[in-house]
């Protein structure tokens, strides 16, 4: 038999949960612009009434008890979670890679200035000088352009000595970011364990709702710079694995070590093993791949590098058997550094440009075939290290497998980024808050709050029937 | 598919990003006035557009070295045409040395006269055009030493018959290829001496009838006549052969011109903008981004909360 006052106890309990049902949804409104929030939604239960045992069977007799909440959940898409992790690595990486070559690109721009004009403009100089082999002003001149060319060369390789330094300082902050969140995450995973020790299945999640957002959003960020696989653990903690190694997990944090290298480049090791990482996206690989790329596939600063003191190297070569002794013995002109990548006038060359002007006996002879010589060499066939071409095919080859490098990478980072967007869009669909479909629960809690009222009044009306107004008769 | 207030946001913002960068890039090349400015942003063109660069730049460089033979052949002429006339007032006064109205004294004025045009001769053929020994082949020092009557190019005697025996350098300028503009002052004097024992340099000659009209000697006068003529003839040969060279140069000249246009043209299809289909372009964009503001501002505010009492 159900008890007298059933009904006020399924009115307050109507009216507790539809006044959750607006503090949610003021939750959700409020946290509309919020970072990782997730959408709540408010878990209810309708109360089951039957009971039967073995001494008595109550059912129907307490049918009607109302609502219960049971929790608050999110609304979350594991699986979108998972792919786009995935393919924000990817776009890190391209990202990165980009703005090293862009830098790089910048540097050696040959569009705007870079090495062809200066060698243009010394093969200029060596016709006039050609034309009067005897005299001071011209050789001036071709002192003066073959400085300039120089001057170019030392300018352009210790731009991308300083490409290199800044994106390994870059580099720098990005690993101490990382190491970071590694002990962010590993810190929220421990308060969720804490705070969900009573479910270990993690079914009701009302009590870390905020901190899994928290969690969330730093393993998204994590994902930029490294490939990052994310398992679940017993007891609401995440294990997050790059390329099956451990990084995160209930026992485990990892750290990530930096090491610069004499030339410039960088190493990234394991703190726990001292084992280089082995990454296959993310903008750690997009700075390991750049800043060291020397060869193959990846063709970064070191590899520019090289290839402008393969120039260097040549063009020195070739200045420097161009111009000889009475004696037959060749005058060198320049001077190239391999060490410092750093080139320059030869003293002689330097203090006086007659230098290159014949001598003794040979003066009484204007002789330019050794000049007509330097310019074909300059501008014909010529071995850079297995490379056959001129000096300006070198430089050409090296330009636009820069510039071919870029557009592949813009090419496959436009396509990230278009797949990144529809993943977030999916994602948002789902754990976003809509504001008309708040708006429209606003309504509807607020539609059953007062329904629940009546409910009430109607209650009471029916007791005072039953109370006030029963067995009067004959008074 | 739900769309949530952050669909909306992301979309919307996406596509205001790209219509400013597309506003923005066309700013850029207004700006520049050309359609790129990394090699990145158009590989193909912009490897083509550096070969044409290069290739201004060396046909530049081939029209300077061209002028500059011009000039130096000008220069060839012009002395050339003066000895030439040196050659024909010689001419005169020996005729008139040797003609009998006139005595010893008139002979000896004559043959100092003779000596004289001898000098200006050796001044010219020594001299310089702007800054090298006009008929001094490769060298760099001038070519006929006069010492009495021994005269020699480059040590040697210029009576000599064998012309390989004579320095004969060349010196090459590059105008697209080399071209010897050497002219050698022993080409232009003569050398040797022929059959009759009459010289073929002319300075020579001029020693031998400045002598002769001293001695009153005129039995080589008829030869010394035909020489004359000759010398005088191949002179005219050589300034005929440097005016072929010259036209030649000239219509070099007009090649790099044609030339350096049609790369100019190149250059500009491959690098410079079209502007006024850029700036229509460029108001595209802009009218583009303005609407994506206005419909920011319109759409993104609006939700149910607008339309609840």
């Amino acid at each position: 038999m159900r008890s007298t006052f059933l009904g006020f106890e399924t009115a307050r309990r109507g009216l507790a949960a539809n006044q959750k049902g607006l503090d949610i949804t003021g939750q959700n409104m409020t946290n509309v612009h919020t970072q990782g929030y997730t959408r709540q939604r408010l878990d209810l239960v309708s109360l089951s009434g039957s009971h039967r045992d073995r001494v008595r069977s109550m059912s129907g007799a307490n049918a009607g008890q109302g609502v219960s909440v049971v929790g608050v959940s999110q609304i979350r898409n594991a699986y979108l979670d998972s792919r786009f992790r995935s393919e924000i690595a990817n776009t890190a990486y391209f990202e990165s890679s980009l703005a090293i070559l862009n830098s790089t690109e910048a540097v050696l721009n040959e569009v705007n200035s870079g090495f062809k004009p200066y060698l243009s403009g010394l093969v200029s100089t060596l016709q006039s000088f050609a034309n009067n082999p005897d005299q001071t002003t011209q050789a001036n001149m071709v002192r003066t352009s073959s400085k300039s060319f120089v001057d170019m060369f030392n300018h352009v390789s210790s731009q991308l000595n300083q490409v290199q330094t800044q994106y390994v300082s870059d580099l720098k902050i990005e690993v101490n970011e990382l190491n970071q969140h590694l002990q962010k995450i590993q810190h929220l995973n421990q308060s969720i364990s804490a705070q969900m020790m009573y479910d270990p299945q993690g079914v009701n999640t009302t009590a870390v709702n905020e901190l899994l957002d928290q969690r969330n959003v730093i393993v998204d960020e994590l994902a930029q710079f490294l490939n990052i696989t994310v398992k679940d653990e017993v007891g609401g903690s995440i294990a997050i694995y790059v390329n099956d190694h451990p990084i995160i997990s209930s026992e485990i944090s990892e750290q990530v070590n930096l090491f610069t290298q004499p030339d410039g480049s960088v190493r990234l090791t394991w703190q726990s093993s001292g084992q280089p990482l082995s990454l296959s996206a993310g903008s750690l690989k997009a700075n390991l791949d750049f800043i060291n790329g020397a060869t193959g596939v990846n063709k970064g600063v070191v590899y520019y590098r090289e290839q402008i003191q393969t120039l260097a190297k040549t063009f020195s070569e070739v200045m420097n058997q161009a111009f000889t002794h009475e004696d037959g013995s060749h005058k060198t002109l320049l001077q190239f550094d391999s060490i410092t990548s750093l080139m320059r006038l030869s003293e002689e060359f330097e203090l006086n440009p007659r230098y290159i002007i014949s001598e003794g006996a040979s003066q009484s002879i204007l002789d330019n075939t050794h000049i007509h010589a330097l310019i074909q060499r300059l501008e014909g066939p010529l071995d850079f290290d297995g490379f056959k071409g001129s000096m300006s095919d070198f430089i050409e080859q090296y330009s636009v497998t820069l510039a071919q490098d870029i557009n592949f990478l813009e090419t496959r980072w436009n396509v990230s980024l278009a797949v990144v967007h529809d993943i977030e869009q999916h994602r948002d669909s789902i754990s976003g808050v809509s504001l008309d479909e708040e708006g429209a629960e606003l309504m509807k809690y607020e539609k059953a709050y007062k329904a629940m009222a009546r409910l009430m009044t109607t209650m009471d009306e029916a007791l005072d029937t039953i109370i006030n107004r029963t067995g009067l008769v004959g008074r | 598919m739900r769309i949530t207030t952050k669909n909306l946001q992301r979309t919307y913002l996406k596509g205001l990003n790209q219509n400013i960068k597309k506003l923005s890039d066309s700013n850029e090349r207004l700006n520049t006035g050309r359609r790129f400015s990394r090699l990145s942003q158009n590989v193909v063109d912009g490897s083509k557009a550096l070969r044409v660069r290069e290739l201004m730049q060396r046909n530049l460089d081939y029209v300077s070295n061209a002028q500059q033979v011009q000039l130096e052949l000008s220069s060839q002429e012009d002395k050339i045409m003066q000895m030439q006339n040196l050659v024909q007032d010689a001419k005169e006064l020996m005729i008139r040395g040797y003609s009998q109205t006139h005595n010893e004294d008139d002979r000896t004025i004559i043959s100092g006269q003779l000596n004289q045009i001898k000098e200006a001769m050796v001044q010219i053929i020594n001299s310089k055009s702007v800054d090298k020994y006009t008929f001094a082949t490769n060298h760099n020092e001038p070519p006929i030493q006069v010492n009495g009557s021994d005269i020699t190019f480059y040590g040697q005697n210029v009576n000599h018959n064998d012309r390989s025996d004579f320095a004969n350098g060349a010196f090459n300028v590059d105008i697209g290829f080399l071209m010897n503009i050497n002219q050698s002052a022993i080409d232009v004097l003569g050398h040797g001496v022929d059959t009759s024992g009459i010289p073929n340099n002319i300075l020579v000659l001029l020693n031998d009838i400045s002598t002769s009209l001293l001695t009153n000697d005129t039995t080589h006068q008829a030869q010394y006549t035909a020489k004359m003529d000759t010398i005088a003839t191949q002179m005219l040969m050589k300034v005929s052969d440097i005016g072929m060279k010259v036209n030649y140069l000239d219509s070099t000249l007009s090649r790099f011109g044609d030339e350096n246009l049609a790369l100019t043209t190149k250059q500009n299809n491959l690098e410079a903008i079209d502007f006024e289909e850029e700036v229509i372009f460029n108001k595209t964009y802009e009218m583009a981004w303005q609407i994506s503001l206005q419909l920011g501002s319109k759409v993104l505010p609006l939700s149910i909360f607008d339309f609840m009492r």
